[in-house]
C-alpha cells in the first residue's frame, strides 16, 4: 500500500505535465502528438487479470471482462494493454464511445500500435467517419507495413465506402501476399476488381 | 361821518383818578368793534393794596363828620383831599356812597371857589386841578372842563398842563368836538411828562384826526404810533398788554382808512405819503385779515397780491401766497384756492426757493403740495380713464414733490408733519393707477426703505412686492424674478406683522423654487405652512414643500406634504385630482425606494397606500402592478394573478394592461398552469393590436396549450393562423415550422388524416420556393412521411393471380411511394435524401421478392411451371437490378462526405442483393489473437 501510494503521487505529476503539453490534432489524420507519459509497470498480479480479461472477452463474457479490467485499471488506466482491453470490452458492451477514447488515449501514447490503430478505424467506419478510419489505416501501415490486417481493411474500405479500386486492388494482393494461406474469396474479389479496373 | 362821529362820543367814558401814588387815567377803545358805532370806552382800573376795612371805613367816617362841621374852606378842601386819598390808596368807597359822595363834593365846590378868589401861581393851578376833579366827582363835568381849561389857558406852564389838555380833549372827544379834543390832544402829546402819555395822547390824537375826517392825517399819526412800539428785530412782537391792544387798535384803524378807500391801494397812498415803513406787511397783513373779517375775501386776495406787486422780494411776498390760499377757502371757492395753491407751489415749491422760506410759510406750501396731490388723488378716484390717469399722475407728481422736500427739510420735519413717508406711499399708488408703474415701484421702494419709519412703511413695501408680482407675470425672465425675489424677502423680513405676509410669503417660495433656490423656497414654505395662514396660502406651502422634497428624493417626507395638501382641499376643487397624484406619486416613489433598499413588506404597504390615494391614475395603476411584481418576486402565484386581474379590469386601457396579462401569463406558467396561461392570454389580445400582434400572442397562446396538453385547442389556433395568418405573421420558414409543429400535434392525437394534408401542405408549401434551409428539410421530411404512408400501402397489396391486375396495383401504389420519396430527394437534405434512396431501393427489392413470392396459377404443367418461373425472374428482375442501383447511390455519397445510418443499411442491402461485389467482413483484433501475439 505504501509502495502504491508512492507511485501514484509519480504519475499524479506526470499526468499535470502531460496535460499541459498536450495540443489539438491539426492534420487529417488526427494522429496525437507524442507526449512523454511514464505508466506504472504492470506486476504479475496486473497481468494475471489482465489474462483473465481477455479469457472472458474469448468466451464472449464482455460485461465480466469489464468488472475484471476495472480493478487493473485503478492503478494502470493510461497503461497500453489495459487501454487495448478497455476498448475491446467496451465495443462488446456496445460502448462505442468509450472504445473510441480508450484507442485514441493508446495511440497519443504509442502511435504506432497497429492493434489499436486498426480498431478505432474500423470504430470509426461505423460512425461514418470513413477519410479518418483510412487515414488511420494508412499511417498505421506506414510503421506496420507488413500487417495484413490493415492491408485487407483499408481494400474493404477503399472498396465499398471510397469507391476507390486501384487501392482496394492493391490491399487486397498485398494482403494476399503477407498471408501466408490464400484466402480463395479473397482471390475472387481480386479477379472482380481486375475486370471492374480494366 | 359825523354820524359816526357821534356814536363814538357816547361809547366814551372817563375815569378820573387822582392820589398820592399819582395814577394816572387811561381811556382804551374796546376790542371787537367792528363799525364805529361799535366803539366804546375802556375803563382801567388802579389798586394799590387792601387795608383794614373798619378801620379806613371809620378813618373816612371821621373825615366826612369834620369836613361837615369845618367852616374853613381850606380845612374842608383839605379834609376831602384826605378822603380822596384813602379811597384812591386803598380803593373801593370804604363806606361812602356814591350819592354820599357826589353830596360830599358837591357841597366842596363852592370852597374851591372861594380859595380860588385868593390863590394866585402854582396854588391856583393846584385848586383848579382839584377842583375840576371834584366837579367831575359831584357830577358837573362841564365845570370841570372849565377849571381844566383856566390851568391851559392861564397856567401854560404847570405841571397840570399835559393832563388837563388830555382831560380837556377826552372831554371835547366825548362831545363829537374832535377839531378841538385834537387841538387837546396835540398839547397834552407835545408836554407829557412821560413816552406812555405821550403815546396815549398820539393814539387819540390819531383817532380824533380820523373821526374829524382827516384820514390821511390819522394814517400818519397811527404810523407815528406804530414807528414808537415797532421793533427792528421783534417788530411788535415783544410788546403786550394795553400797548399792545393799542398797536392793534392802530393797525385796525389804518385797515379802516384803507377800507373806506381803495383797499391795498390807499394803503399804498398813506405810504406814499407818509413814508415806507418797515412793517408795511404787517399793515398789508392786517388790512387783508380785516377784509377777509369784514367777508370781503377778494379783497383780501387783492390786497395780498398788491403787497407782492408792489414789494416782490420782500421776505413776505410768498406768505402773501399763502394768504390768498386762506382768503379762498375762507371764500369757499375750491378752485380758486387749489389754483393759489398751484401759484405758490410754482413760484416756491422748487429747492432753493424752499429754502428761502420762513419756516411757517414752508410748512403751508408743504401742506399746499400735500393737499394738491390729494386732491388730485380723489379726482382720480371719482373720474374714469384719461382723466383720472392725468390726476392721479398729477397726484403722483405733486406728492413726489412734497416727499422730495420733507426729506430735504428733515430738520423742520416735527414741525411740517410726519407724512412724507405716507405721501410717497400715496405718489406710488397714484403713479400705478395714473400707469406709470415702474415709477409707482420706485416710490414704494422709497417710502418702504428710504423715508424714516413709518406705518405705512409696510404698505408701501407690499405694493411694492405687487407691482413686483404684476412685471414678472406680464414678462417672466429672470430680471423680473429676482427683483420679484429681492423685494418679497425683503418685505418678509422686515415687516412680519403685515396682514398678508403670508401670502408674500407665498409668492417669495414660489418664485424662489422657480429659480432654482429650494433651499431658501423650502425654507420660506416651511415657515408658511406654520404661520396662521389661510388654507389656500398653507396648501400653496406644502405644495411647494412636496415639489421640493420629491425633488430631494425624500419620499416619504413628500407623501406627508401632499397628504397636507389634500386635507386643506375643498372636495369641490378641481385640482384635488391632481394632487391625490402627487399624493399616490409620492408613496409610489417611497415604495420604490424600498423596493431596491430590499424591503418588500414596506414597499408593498407604500404601493397599496399609493393606489389608494390616487384612484384611477396612472400611479394608482403603476403601484398596482409594481406590486404584483413584489407578489411575484415572493412566488405567491394566485395572489399576483389576483392583483393583475384586479389591475386588467381596472386599467384595461393602460399601457401596462399588456404587461399585466403577461404577468398573469407568467404567473399561471410558474404556478403550473400553462392552459390558464393561454386562457389569459388569448382573453385579453388587446384591441388595438395589428393583425401581426395579435397572431404573435395566438401561437404564444398555442404553445401554452401544447405545453399543457391542450392539444385540441392548439391546434385549433395552429389550423386558424395557417388558413387566416399566414399573411400577417411569419415568412415561409416560420409558417413550415408551424405546419411541422401542427403535424406533430397531429400524430399526437392520432388524427391521420389531417395528418397527412399537412404533411402534404409542407411539400406543397416548398414547392414554389427555391429557399433551401430549416423549409426545405422540413418538406422532405414530410414528403419521406408521405413517402413511407404510400410505401406501407404499397407493402399492403399482395400479389396474386392474375399477376397482371395485382401488380398493376401495386405498381401504381409503388409510383405513389416513389414520387413522394423522390420529392424528399430532391430537396436536398443529406439525411432525407439518403433515407428516401434506401426506402426507393427497398421497395424495388420487395417488389422483385413480392413478384418472386406472388402466388402461382394452379394447374400449370411442369414446364408451364417452369417456364412461369422463368416468367417471374425476367419480371423481378429489372426490380433487384433498380434496387442495386439505388443503393448503390447511397454508397456514391460516402466519399462525398455524407454518411447515415440509411447508407450503411444501403450497403447491407447491396450485400443481400450482391453478395460476391459486396459482402465483406471487417477484421477486428482479437482478444485471444492479441494475447497470443
Amino acid at each position: 500500500m505504501k509502495r502504491r501510494a508512492e507511485w501514484l503521487a509519480v504519475v499524479i505529476i506526470v499526468l499535470l505535465a502531460g496535460c499541459a503539453g498536450m495540443e489539438p490534432a491539426t492534420d487529417s489524420r488526427r494522429v496525437p502528438e507524442r507526449v512523454a507519459l511514464v505508466t506504472l509497470p504492470l506486476d504479475g498480479a496486473d497481468r494475471e487479470r489482465l489474462a483473465q480479461v481477455q479469457r472472458e472477452l474469448a468466451d464472449g463474457n464482455p460485461e465480466a471482462a469489464g468488472q475484471q479490467l476495472a480493478s487493473v485499471e485503478a492503478d494502470h488506466r493510461f497503461n497500453p494493454e489495459v487501454l487495448m482491453l478497455r476498448a475491446m470490452v467496451a465495443r462488446h458492451n456496445k460502448e462505442p464511445r468509450r472504445a473510441i477514447r480508450a484507442l485514441e488515449r493508446l495511440l497519443q501514447q504509442s502511435p504506432d500500435e497497429a492493434a489499436a490503430a486498426n480498431d478505432l478505424a474500423l470504430l470509426y467506419r461505423q460512425k461514418g467517419r470513413i477519410e479518418e478510419a483510412a487515414g488511420l489505416l494508412r499511417a498505421a501501415l506506414e510503421a506496420n507495413a507488413g500487417n495484413p490486417r490493415l492491408h485487407y481493411n483499408l481494400a474493404v474500405l477503399s472498396e465499398l465506402y471510397l469507391l476507390d479500386l486501384e487501392q482496394a486492388l492493391a490491399h487486397y494482393r498485398r494482403y494476399q501476399a503477407l498471408t501466408e494461406t490464400k484466402d480463395e474469396e479473397v482471390g475472387l474479389w481480386i479477379r472482380d476488381l481486375e475486370r471492374r479496373v480494366e | 361821518m359825523k354820524c359816526v362821529a357821534s356814536m363814538l362820543s357816547v361809547c366814551i367814558a372817563v375815569l378820573l383818578m387822582t392820589g398820592a401814588g399819582g395814577v394816572q387815567a387811561t381811556v382804551l377803545l374796546q376790542e371787537g368793534a367792528a363799525t364805529l358805532g361799535d366803539l366804546s370806552p375802556i375803563v382801567i382800573r388802579t389798586g394799590d393794596g387792601d387795608m383794614p376795612e373798619t378801620s379806613l371805613e371809620e378813618a373816612v367816617h371821621r373825615h366826612v363828620r369834620v369836613f361837615r362841621r369845618a367852616d374853613d374852606p381850606l380845612v374842608r378842601v383839605h379834609t376831602l383831599n384826605r378822603i380822596q386819598n384813602l379811597q384812591a390808596r386803598f380803593g373801593g368807597a370804604l363806606g361812602l356812597s356814591e350819592a354820599a359822595s357826589k353830596r360830599l363834593h358837591r357841597s366842596a365846590l363852592t370852597d374851591f371857589e372861594t380859595l380860588l378868589t385868593e390863590a394866585t401861581g402854582k396854588r391856583e393851578a393846584e385848586l383848579l386841578y382839584e377842583a375840576a376833579r371834584a366837579s367831575d366827582l359831584a357830577g358837573q363835568k362841564r365845570r370841570s372842563v372849565a377849571y381844566l381849561e383856566r390851568i391851559l389857558d392861564e397856567h401854560g406852564e404847570s405841571g397840570f398842563v399835559a393832563e388837563a389838555a388830555f382831560r380837556t380833549g377826552e372831554h371835547r372827544f366825548s362831545e363829537g368836538r374832535y377839531a378841538g379834543a385834537a387841538d387837546a390832544f396835540r398839547r397834552a402829546h407835545e408836554q407829557g411828562a412821560d413816552n406812555g402819555f405821550r403815546n396815549n395822547s398820539l393814539y387819540m390824537l390819531g383817532w380824533s384826526h380820523f373821526l374829524d375826517e382827516r384820514a390821511m392825517s390819522a394814517a400818519g399819526l397811527f404810523l407815528r404810533f406804530l414807528d414808537r412800539y415797532h421793533d427792528k428785530g421783534s417788530g411788535f412782537d415783544a410788546i403786550s398788554g394795553k400797548d399792545a391792544e393799542q398797536v392793534a387798535d392802530a393797525q385796525r384803524v389804518l385797515s379802516l382808512i384803507a377800507t373806506y378807500g381803495r383797499g391795498p391801494e390807499t394803503l399804498a397812498g398813506i405810504l406814499d405819503t407818509h413814508g415806507e415803513r418797515p412793517y408795511v406787511a404787517t399793515l398789508y397783513e392786517h388790512l387783508l385779515r380785516f377784509q377777509r373779517e369784514r367777508g370781503d375775501h377778494r379783497g383780501s386776495v387783492a390786497t395780498a397780491e398788491a403787497f407782492r406787486e408792489r414789494y416782490p422780494d420782500h421776505p413776505k411776498a410768498p406768505a402773501m401766497l399763502t394768504e390768498i390760499v386762506a382768503s379762498w377757502r375762507l371764500a369757499g371757492n375750491s378752485a380758486r384756492m387749489r389754483d393759489a395753491m398751484g401759484k405758490a407751489v410754482a413760484d416756491h415749491a422748487t429747492p432753493d426757493a424752499m429754502v428761502r422760506l420762513e419756516l411757517p410759510v414752508r410748512r403751508k406750501v408743504m401742506g399746499y403740495l400735500r393737499r394738491l396731490g390729494v386732491w388730485h388723488y380723489t379726482q382720480g378716484q371719482t373720474l374714469e380713464e384719461a382723466e383720472a390717469r392725468r390726476h392721479y399722475r398729477d397726484a403722483s407728481r405733486r406728492l413726489l414733490q412734497y416727499a422730495d422736500r420733507a426729506e430735504r427739510f428733515r430738520a423742520g420735519a416735527d414741525l411740517m408733519g410726519t407724512g412724507a413717508g405716507y405721501m410717497v406711499l400715496l405718489a406710488g399708488d397714484a403713479a400705478k393707477r395714473g400707469g406709470r408703474t415702474s415709477s409707482a415701484a420706485g416710490l414704494y421702494e422709497r417710502a418702504a426703505w428710504s423715508e424714516p419709519p413709518f406705518p405705512g412703511a409696510g404698505e408701501a413695501a407690499y405694493a411694492l412686492v405687487q407691482i413686483r408680482h404684476d412685471q414678472w407675470r406680464q414678462q417672466d425672465t429672470n430680471g423680473t424674478r429676482s427683483r420679484l425675489i429681492g423685494d418679497a424677502r425683503r418685505f418678509v423680513e422686515t415687516f412680519p406683522w403685515h396682514t398678508d405676509i403670508n401670502g408674500i410669503r407665498q409668492v417669495l417660495a414660489n418664485r424662489l423654487y422657480e429659480a432654482g433656490k429650494h433651499a431658501e423656497a423650502r425654507r420660506r414654505a416651511q415657515v408658511l405652512v406654520k404661520a396662521d395662514a389661510t388654507s389656500d396660502q398653507r396648501r400653496a406651502g406644502w405644495i411647494l414643500l412636496g415639489q421640493l422634497r420629491m425633488a430631494a428624493e425624500e419620499y416619504a417626507a413628500a407623501a406627508s406634504a401632499w397628504a397636507e395638501v389634500r386635507a386643506l382641499t375643498p372636495a369641490d376643487d378641481e385640482r384635488l385630482g391632481n394632487f391625490r397624484e402627487r399624493h399616490g406619486l409620492a408613496l409610489y416613489r417611497e415604495a420604490e425606494r424600498l423596493r431596491s433598499d430590499e424591503q418588500p413588506k414596506q414597499a408593498r404597504q407604500h404601493f397599496q397606500q399609493a393606489y389608494a390615494a390616487a384612484p384611477g391614475t396612472d400611479v394608482a395603476a403603476s403601484a398596482r402592478f409594481d406590486e404584483s411584481g413584489l407578489v411575484l418576486d415572493r412566488g405567491r402565484w394566485d395572489e399576483a394573478i389576483r392583483l393583475l386581474e384586479s389591475f386588467r379590469d381596472r386599467f384595461a386601457d393602460h399601457e401596462l394592461a399588456p404587461r399585466a396579462v403577461e404577468r398573469i401569463v407568467h404567473a399561471h406558467q410558474e404556478a403550473g398552469r400553462p392552459g390558464a396561461a393561454a386562457d389569459a392570454m388569448l382573453a385579453a389580445i388587446p384591441e388595438d393590436l395589428d393583425a401581426q400582434e395579435r397572431w404573435t400572442y395566438r401561437l404564444r397562446a398555442a404553445r401554452y396549450y401544447r405545453k399543457a396538453d391542450r392539444l385540441p385547442d392548439a391546434v385549433a389556433l395552429y389550423q386558424r393562423y395557417l388558413a387566416e395568418g399566414v399573411d400577417h405573421l411569419g415568412g415561409h420558414t416560420f409558417q413550415q415550422e408551424r405546419r411541422h409543429e401542427l403535424a406533430f400535434m397531429q400524430k399526437e392525437l392520432g388524427r391521420e388524416q389531417a395528418l397527412g394534408d399537412t404533411h402534404r401542405a409542407i411539400v406543397e408549401a416548398q414547392d414554389d420556393v427555391q429557399a433551401t434551409g430549416g423549409g426545405a428539410r422540413l418538406a422532405s421530411e414530410s414528403a419521406l412521411w408521405l413517402g413511407r404512408r404510400a410505401a406501407h400501402e404499397f407493402e399492403a397489396i399482395e400479389l396474386g393471380a392474375p399477376l397482371e391486375q395485382s401488380l398493376a396495383r401495386k405498381r401504381e401504389a409503388l409510383a405513389q411511394a416513389l414520387d413522394w420519396f423522390r420529392r424528399a430527394e430532391q430537396f436536398g437534405i443529406a439525411e432525407t435524401a439518403t433515407e428516401s434512396t434506401y426506402r426507393m431501393a427497398e421497395l424495388y427489392r420487395q417488389l422483385a421478392q413480392d413478384v418472386m413470392n406472388s402466388e402461382r396459377p394452379s394447374g400449370l404443367t411442369e414446364r408451364q411451371a417452369s417456364q412461369y418461373e422463368m416468367l417471374l425472374e425476367e419480371e423481378a428482375y429489372p426490380f433487384e437490378e433498380k434496387a442495386i442501383e439505388l443503393h448503390q447511390r447511397n454508397q456514391e455519397r460516402i466519399s462525398k462526405g455524407h454518411w447515415s445510418g440509411w447508407v450503411s443499411r444501403s450497403l447491407e442491402g447491396l450485400a443481400d442483393l450482391f453478395p460476391a461485389r459486396y459482402e465483406r467482413d471487417l477484421e477486428w483484433t482479437e482478444a485471444r489473437y492479441e494475447a497470443a501475439r
